[in-house]
């Protein structure tokens, strides 16, 4: 009988190089129970497999100790070596000399589902996803009660093996998106990622652009809304985000609580976000392009304030831009490295103490604070985090453009900036795209909320229609087609 | 090893774009010229005026004033920026005035070359000078600080709800190049520690050669058609009114019409004789009439009706007789005769032979639509 | 990360966004001031001309879309090989290239001359000539998806500039379109024939057609983007006449720009200084759509790289565009391209119609008679 445990202690030992992390426990008649007391239900081990294994007076058969263990997860287990992965996740490992099974009463610690904290919306449900695989997995099946959802299981990283899962509507996916996220997942085999967001990037179309060509999202609504879109979100354990894709640049501006809102509102609001966008990107170059160059654009009552106001800074207006811009991100970021109490208190006091005392130093106009605050404000209105940090990100080359080559400038990074947004693919679905080369219904429908159109065919209803009258071709390999 | 050669050429090209520098006018570098006005010196020489707008904060007088002698609408320009600390732009102006002796001797040279240089604006607004237009710019007004401005929103005030037809460059200039047509110009007057609009500067070709009063230019611009017109005085012979009249004396009733919505056509009647007939469909309001008058008659308002389209009329042919006599075609009947004769190969030179001896005749049809809240 | 499934088979896209194409093709830098070479011709009744060339020109398309459909699925480079043999075939596909990248530097010249004239006077002319070709090589290496998608947004540019012009009409003395056709029919014409520069490129079909999915829709998206832009013509001429007086219109270079100088809002003023730079986004993607048609023409032609011929073709025309020095020279580009494309536009098209179906009979009559 001691054999086995001193077998098995040795065994253990020389895979973790010591003899404290599993505990090994000899019950009855020549059988062991293994585990890492961290990560189990002792409750449960005592109940369910302690007390049935103790009535045991002979050496058991695999099949046996299935029988008497009452756990709902038992597997058999030929080697140590197999068993230990799953050990790791909290299974027990019941050995006899001949065999072993391993017993899920696993006890890993896990955060409640909670409300989403990030992207809050005022109606709607107030579901997030948190850590565990299985926990989101279970919303998404709950949300969507259909035969159709289909999920598959992959596993990435030689090291930490973390679980993906791959899910969608397989009446609605189109096939082609599904196959390049499987082809991708699979070549990551050797990766270790820690969570979603790493993923994303290394499975996107084209990580050189700036602009994110997925969604993460916390939202069990928005996911599920995806899915039934005929999009694929993809989980990753330990990760509270999801991956949706493929998506469009218009996507990344919409929220679901447009929906819940009613097609007016909704519509409202999304237009207001479209000229947040345009008040982000391309006041404050204006600002640099019409006081560097093009003075005979101000209108005449501006004309007297902006010139005082201009009159006391000592730096052209393209720099003293940057500084204020520059100094704003700061304040951001400064205000999201600090707890959120000190932060908002910072926020404030740097916001109006900076502000105040730049102006009456001469550092910078009044109007160019108020410019900059506008256009922050602008970024912040955009839904999606990663976005938002791209639309900031791009102002910078705008405001040196503008101050380079004053419209000229704007325009031509405006182009440039157009352009590479087309040539940009999500998932081998085009990124950006005003109007379907394929068909010409309504290409409103997701921009502006119809009152007809406020279901849930938007964005997926056009993917499919396009990848299926396409079976696309040599475009998305960037070669010059023919 | 081709990623690098893609970075060295995207390196490359960035930096080439971003060396090249294009040349900068910051706004407070600048300075901003909102007003220009030209003088006729002897001998062809121009004194230009231009008044700039004061960046401090501090001072009081928002407006700084440079004058320079020039023979040349440009070196002048250059001459002014030798005086200034600022670099002298032109894409702010908006007004530019010309002296009388000027306007006298033809201002077209210098609007074009205006309007040559793109960053003048086409919605300038140009206006004669009743005396010098140095004299009036530069005066240290005690009520206006900024004279260029106050100007500016003087006369867009009164071209909007007032009796001053439109006088931007590209109204000038198309009058002046059009064929059968003649532009007109406000008239600035300085009047001790004020200015005011005085009437309006008729021109043949680019020549002033008259002026009309503010209330002739009311008519004006009622023919013109195209702006609306504000409040008009008519005198009425109170015998012509008697039946209505509640009190019997001798002299005029002064009647205060608003134009609510006006009609104009001009007819060409006959080609050889050269007749026009000018037909106005006015609806008005009565604002005021200086005596007891009784509109409960419905005869009354007709009657009224009838004696205010009549006295219109009257005064309008004593209009078109001056301008006649003038041969200034500010109404534009050139262009109604250019529009409706066929083949007729009209030009400036022959219209301006045919104008004065046109017979031209005006009928009123003035409908009362309203007497205000009180019968 | 790129996918290389089924590369083998042709981009091709809906008759639909001919619409959009063709139109934006049309539409470039020719808009800016295409008005007075005509009124020097037809005067007033300049419109008329807009009208008539508008109606030639429908019928031009309906015949290069009749040579189009006897041919099939080829191209004009095919075309040319088919009909006038390897040698001759190809001269003249050169020919044309040519006279396209002439074209290409025509359009970016009168560009930069805009830009130079109203905005900025010392900007220099390689730099904004590189600007344009930056865009014009980073579109074109996205293939002709990029070009559709930008000329769709473009349309609506188009449209939304198209508002603006409602503001000179409140200076409109309509009496100036009066008499109707007070000029002969000979002056007409030849004001037809000055729109050439400014109505030229919807030849592009001669290459577009056979990425058409649905051929026959073709007739009526041609047709309908035709149409829009003869609209857009005649709205802006009918505007102009009204707008400037008889002896103004011969004066005005850019007769767009200067209608769009009185436009005033509360928050902006002279909207001229922000147009012709938001122009760019309609010229751009004209040059691509040439440049797409030249790479194909020296791919089928002599098996060139595309790549490389594109970086080749904008150092070409890099080159060719700050060899111009003034506006004379400009002008007379302007003139040469406008002539010339009266030719490739509208007379060759003829002549490759009679020739088609001149060899169709012939085939025809051979094979009966074997």
């Amino acid at each position: 009988m001691s054999d086995l445990v001193e077998t098995l202690r040795t065994q253990f030992s020389s895979i973790f190089h010591d003899n404290t992390t599993v505990i090994i426990r000899a019950v009855a008649h020549d059988t062991a129970v293994c585990y890492l007391p961290e990560l189990i239900n002792i409750e449960q081990l005592n109940k369910f497999v302690l007390t049935p294994l103790q009535q045991v007076h002979w050496v058991p058969t695999s099949e046996q100790l299935k029988r008497y263990v009452m756990v709902g997860e038992v597997r058999t287990m030929e080697s140590i070596a197999d068993a230990i992965p799953l050990m790791m996740k909290g299974w027990v490992y019941v050995a006899t000399p001949h065999t072993g099974v391993v017993v899920n009463i696993a006890n890993i610690p896990n955060r409640q589902i909670g409300s989403p904290q990030n992207e809050t919306t005022i109606l709607g449900p107030m579901l997030a996803f948190n850590e565990s695989l299985e926990t989101n997995t279970a919303l998404l099946r709950s949300s969507i009660p259909n035969t159709a959802l289909h999920k598959e299981a992959f596993k990435i990283g030689n090291k930490r093996n973390t679980s993906v899962h791959l899910m969608y509507m397989t009446d609605q996916v189109e096939e082609s998106c599904a196959n390049i996220v499987r082809q991708r997942i699979q070549q990551l085999y050797s990766n270790d990622i820690t969570g979603s967001s790493e993923l994303m990037h290394l499975i996107q179309d084209n990580d050189s652009s700036i602009f994110p060509q997925m969604i993460l999202t916390e939202r069990v609504d928005l996911a599920s809304h995806s899915l039934l879109e005929g999009k694929i979100v993809i989980l990753v354990d330990g990760s509270p985000l999801v991956i949706i894709g493929p998506s469009e640049f218009t996507d990344f501006f919409l929220t679901t609580e447009d929906r819940y809102m009613g097609w007016g509102i909704g519509t409202f609001l999304r237009i207001l976000r479209m000229l947040a966008l345009l008040i982000s990107v391309y006041l404050t170059p204006a600002y640099v392009a019409a006081l560097t160059f093009h003075y005979e654009i101000i209108p005449s009552s501006l004309l007297v304030s902006l010139i005082e106001s201009r009159s006391r800074v000592p730096f052209p207006p393209l720099f003293e831009t940057l500084i204020l811009e520059l100094t704003m991100e700061l304040l951001r970021e400064a205000g999201a490295r600090l707890p959120t109490k000190v932060g908002q208190t910072m926020g404030i006091v740097g916001g109006i103490v900076i502000g105040q005392a730049a102006v009456q130093a001469g550092f910078t106009s009044n109007i160019l604070i108020m410019l900059v605050a506008l256009a922050a404000l602008g970024s912040f209105a955009t839904p999606n985090y990663l976005m938002s940090s791209t639309l900031r990100l791009i102002r910078y080359p705008m405001v040196i453009f503008a101050g380079l080559w004053g419209s000229i400038g704007i325009v031509f990074f405006s182009v440039l900036a157009t352009i590479h947004l087309i040539r940009q693919t999500s998932l081998g679905q085009p990124y950006f795209y005003p109007i379907h080369p394929s068909h010409k219904s309504s290409t409103l429908d997701q921009d502006v909320l119809m009152p007809e159109l406020k279901g849930l065919t938007s964005t997926g209803h056009r993917i499919r229609k396009y990848a299926k009258s396409f079976r696309l071709s040599s475009l998305w390999t960037g070669k010059i087609d023919n | 090893m081709k990623s690098i050669w893609k970075m060295t050429g995207l390196i490359l090209v960035s930096s080439c774009l971003l060396m090249s520098c294009v040349k900068t006018s910051v706004l407070e570098k600048l300075g901003l010229t909102v007003a220009v006005g030209y003088d006729l010196l002897q001998k062809d020489k121009l004194n230009v005026t231009s008044v700039l707008i004061n960046p401090s904060v501090e001072s009081k007088k928002k407006s700084e004033i440079i004058t320079s002698e020039a023979n040349s609408n440009k070196g002048a320009r250059i001459n002014i920026n030798n005086m200034s600390s600022h670099t002298l732009v032109s894409g702010q102006v908006r007004v530019v005035l010309f002296d009388d002796q000027l306007g006298k001797q033809g201002i077209s040279v210098i609007i074009d070359n205006l309007s040559r240089d793109p960053f003048f604006g086409d919605m300038i607004f140009l206006a004669i000078s009743d005396g010098s237009s140095n004299e009036l710019l530069s005066h240290d007004y005690s009520q206006i600080p900024d004279i260029g401005m106050y100007l500016y929103e003087m006369l867009q005030q009164h071209i909007e709800d007032d009796w001053v037809p439109s006088c931007t460059v590209q109204d000038y200039r198309s009058a002046l190049y059009s064929i059968g047509g003649d532009p007109i110009l406000p008239i600035l007057h300085k009047k001790d520690d004020s200015v005011e609009i005085s009437g309006l500067a008729l021109f043949s070709d680019d020549k002033v050669v008259g002026t009309i009063a503010p209330g002739e230019a009311y008519l004006l611009k009622l023919l013109q058609g195209k702006q609306k017109t504000d409040l008009k005085e008519i005198s009425i012979d109170r015998n012509e009114l008697h039946p209505f009249l509640l009190k019997k004396r001798e002299g005029t009733v002064r009647v205060v019409i608003s134009n609510i919505g006006s009609k104009t056509r001009f007819r060409l009647t006959s080609v050889q004789k050269l007749e026009f007939h000018v037909n106005v469909h006015m609806n008005v309001e009565l604002q005021e009439i200086t005596d007891h008058y009784d509109f409960r008659n419905p005869k009354a308002k007709t009657l009224l009706e009838q004696k205010i389209g009549k006295a219109l009329s009257k005064e309008t042919d004593r209009l078109i007789q001056k301008l006649q006599r003038m041969n200034s075609d500010a109404i534009g009947f050139g262009k109604v005769y250019r529009s409706t004769v066929r083949g007729s190969n009209l030009s400036r030179d022959k219209w301006h032979g045919m104008f004065p001896s046109a017979k031209i005749h005006s009928h009123f049809k003035v409908n009362i639509i309203r007497t205000g809240t009180t019968e | 990360m790129s996918d290389t499934d089924n590369t083998t088979q042709k981009y091709q896209f809906n008759a639909f966004m001919l619409l959009f194409l063709l139109s934006n093709v049309q539409i470039g830098v020719g808009i800016f001031g295409f008005q007075r070479y005509i009124y020097n011709e037809s005067k007033h009744d300049a419109w008329l001309s807009v009208i008539l060339i508008g109606i030639v020109t429908h019928l031009i398309m309906w015949i290069m879309i009749a040579t189009l459909k006897k041919h099939e699925s080829f191209d004009l480079f095919d075309i040319h090989r088919s009909l006038f043999g390897k040698w001759i075939g190809s001269v003249i596909s050169i020919c044309l290239m040519i006279y396209f990248i002439i074209n290409m530097t025509a359009i970016i010249r009168t560009y930069i001359e805009a830009v130079q004239s109203w905005i900025f006077p010392d900007f220099p002319t390689w730099l904004l000539s590189l600007i344009l070709l930056v865009l014009m090589v980073y579109g074109s290496l996205g293939g002709i998806r990029v070009i559709l998608q930008l000329s769709f947004i473009c349309f609506f540019l188009i449209l939304g500039t198209l508002i603006l012009f409602y503001y000179p009409l409140q200076y409109a003395e309509w009496r100036r379109i009066l008499p109707i056709y007070n000029t002969t029919m000979q002056h007409l014409l030849s004001g037809a024939k000055k729109m050439g520069f400014t109505i030229a490129g919807f030849e592009i079909i001669y290459f577009v057609y056979h990425h058409v999915k649905d051929k026959n829709k073709v007739m009526r998206y041609a047709q309908g983007s035709i149409l829009f832009t003869n609209l857009l013509y005649l709205i802006i001429m009918i505007i102009s006449i009204v707008y400037f007086s008889e002896n103004q219109m011969p004066k005005t270079i850019w007769g767009s720009i200067n209608l769009l100088k009185i436009i005033k809002y509360p928050f902006l003023e002279r909207i001229e200084f922000i147009a012709i730079p938001f122009w760019m986004f309609v010229v751009v993607p004209g040059l691509m759509m040439l440049a797409w048609v030249l790479l194909r023409g020296t791919s089928k032609l002599f098996g060139w790289n595309q790549k490389l011929t594109l970086y080749g073709l904008a150092g070409v025309v890099f080159i060719a565009s700050i060899f111009f020095q003034n506006r004379r020279q400009i002008d007379q580009l302007n003139d040469f391209i406008g002539e010339f494309s009266i030719i490739v536009s509208y007379l060759y098209p003829c002549l490759l119609f009679v020739l088609t179906y001149a060899a169709a009979w012939w085939r025809n009559r051979k094979g009966s008679k074997a």
